[in-house]
């Protein structure tokens, strides 16, 4: 039985092979041309503080930015600011997450309230919720609740989109072999319905995640009493452009690192088909 | 065990086709051990009977009894289902799969994974148990598929067009291992195929159906023993039955089916 298995083997491995060189070489590639773009953007930024005469204000020098962030990353006000920043958008991110989650997976059990919750999410979805800012911090104060708060509105509604979007199109094919082996209703919402809606529901938790990010940080750097986007709106405020593009830089590492935490999370290993 | 269809219909009913009577009027019984093939042509509801069979579907008249007992819904360790798309869970591995329906059930995990390593084995399959189904050919991940079906030790394995989706060799090779398999362990087989070949090579019994709605029109022994060895399909009794098979399934069709006219008026 296993002569007929075989022949199709062997071929796959050698297509695997050169598949894998291949993917090698294109990733090397890849980082080859980021690294070219890193350097031309370092590039264009020495022009401008040399023979481009730009002014420091607009476009400080790169060495006092660097100096500033060497500063900045060894001062423990900046990583409690890291802190609250972080907190409040993990906070944000599970509320949302679960409450999301749940309102997706109860709406997509009937077309009925599919029909009702679909507008509303997609509403909710489009609308710059932001603009309630001003109302949340007159609720909530200027502390982290507000931040929190908003965000926690403003991702909710592209998980409940997407959750929603996602338990729809379970695949019927899934749903049959758990009714033809004895599934329980439990057992088939777990292990058949979650499992198979967890490439689509990571879309959208990436979403919302990226969400949470903007709200929390916007929200700061408009009125805040600590936290990342507080301390850039500080910077700013006292003409310390150098010490603001520091924090800049700080913040699109810390983003870059929790997206790559997210994407890690959020994709799962075995879901590709060859049915 | 025996599982028989009395009297059983299946009518669907959609708002823009109104009704749709896919089956009418079908007796049948099957008992354990026995090999049944049910063809016809496409539409004629093959698989809806064997899904009605099984407890997938329910009749809208009549009524599907196990054993005397009207059967109500699925119960894999009576009648154990195999679909033509392997339907293989892509997140779990082939082990998972293979014990798939014994996690359902419950059963605890090493004594499940013994069972479907067992049953992995007996497809020829355990060296694979670690993999994930996209690793995987057609042909291996039916196998899982089957094994998957005997782990629930059941009575009869319900079969829809298991072998369809394979190419010619691959479903020749596969339907021969696996019908001494099933021979070899007793089970008794439903399986729905549009093969004339494979209807034949692998009946006790094979029940012809008519186009829709779908009904029984003939059922034909085939009393060779099994399991039957490839150059049956040489045999002269094989060729005697093809022949009736194929002036069955090709007699001309009823009205409402569309006509060989305006098919030809649509060409340019």
């Amino acid at each position: 039985m296993t002569v007929a298995a075989s022949d199709t083997s062997t071929r796959a491995v050698a297509t695997r092979v050169s598949a894998k060189t291949r993917r090698v070489r294109r990733t090397i590639l890849v980082w080859a041309l980021r690294v070219a773009a890193l350097v031309v953007i370092v590039g264009l930024w020495l022009y401008g503080n040399g023979p481009g005469h730009v002014s420091s204000l607009l476009l400080p020098s790169l060495g006092n930015v660097l100096v500033f962030f060497g500063q900045l990353v060894v001062s423990p006000a900046f990583w409690s600011a890291a802190w609250t920043t972080l907190y409040s958008m993990a906070i944000s991110f599970v509320v949302a997450a679960v409450v999301g989650t749940l309102i997706g997976f109860w709406a997509a059990r009937g077309p009925l309230r599919a029909k009702v919750i679909e507008p509303l999410a997609v509403w909710g979805y489009m609308a710059p919720l932001f603009l309630f800012y001003p109302l949340f911090l007159l609720w909530f104060g200027v502390g982290v609740e507000s931040k929190i708060t908003l965000a926690a509105l403003s991702t909710v509604f592209p998980i409940i989109y997407g959750s929603l979007r996602a338990f729809r199109s379970v695949d019927p094919v899934y749903l049959r072999v758990a009714r033809a082996y004895g599934a329980s209703p439990r057992q088939t919402d777990w292990m058949i319905k979650l499992r198979a809606t967890l490439p689509l529901l990571g879309s959208a938790f990436r979403i919302g995640a990226a969400y949470s990010i903007t709200t929390v940080l916007a929200g700061e750097v408009l009125s805040s009493t600590g936290g990342l986007g507080y301390i850039l709106a500080k910077a700013s405020q006292l003409f310390n452009a150098a010490g603001a593009f520091a924090i800049l830089i700080a913040i699109v590492l810390f983003v870059a690192v929790l997206q790559l935490g997210l994407n890690r999370l959020f994709t799962p290993r075995h879901d590709s088909r060859t049915q | 065990m025996s599982i028989s269809a009395r009297d059983v219909g299946v009518t669907y009913s959609s708002r823009s086709r109104g009704e749709l009577v896919a089956l009418q009027d079908i007796n049948l019984t099957v008992e354990s051990g026995e090999f049944v093939t049910l063809i016809g042509p496409s539409g004629c509801g093959k698989s809806t009977l064997l899904h009605a069979l099984g407890g997938l579907t329910s009749p809208t008249a009549g009524e599907v009894l196990v054993d005397e007992h009207r059967l109500t819904g699925p119960d894999p360790r009576q009648a154990a289902f195999i679909f033509q798309d392997y339907s293989l869970l892509p997140w779990k591995s082939i082990l998972d799969n293979a014990a798939i329906g014994l996690r359902f059930a419950n059963v605890p995990k090493a004594e499940r994974q013994a069972k479907a390593m067992d049953m992995l084995e007996l497809v020829g399959l355990a060296g694979f148990a670690k993999s994930y189904p996209h690793e995987l050919s057609g042909g291996m991940q039916q196998r899982v598929a089957v094994a998957r079906a005997m782990a629930m030790e059941p009575e009869v394995l319900l079969m829809d067009e298991p072998f369809g989706a394979l190419d010619e060799q691959t479903r020749q090779k596969l339907g021969y291992q696996m019908s001494r398999i099933l021979t070899a362990n007793g089970k008794g087989v439903v399986m729905v195929t549009h093969s004339l070949d494979e209807a034949i090579f692998w009946a006790d019994r094979i029940v012809v159906m008519s186009p829709r709605p779908g009904r029984i029109i003939r059922e034909i022994v085939v009393d060779t023993p099994r399991p039957r060895e490839l150059d049956f399909i040489a045999d002269d009794g094989f060729g005697e039955i093809r022949q009736e098979l194929f002036r069955l399934i090709s007699e001309p069709v009823t009205e409402d089916t569309p006509t060989v006219t305006t098919l030809s008026g649509a060409r340019p």
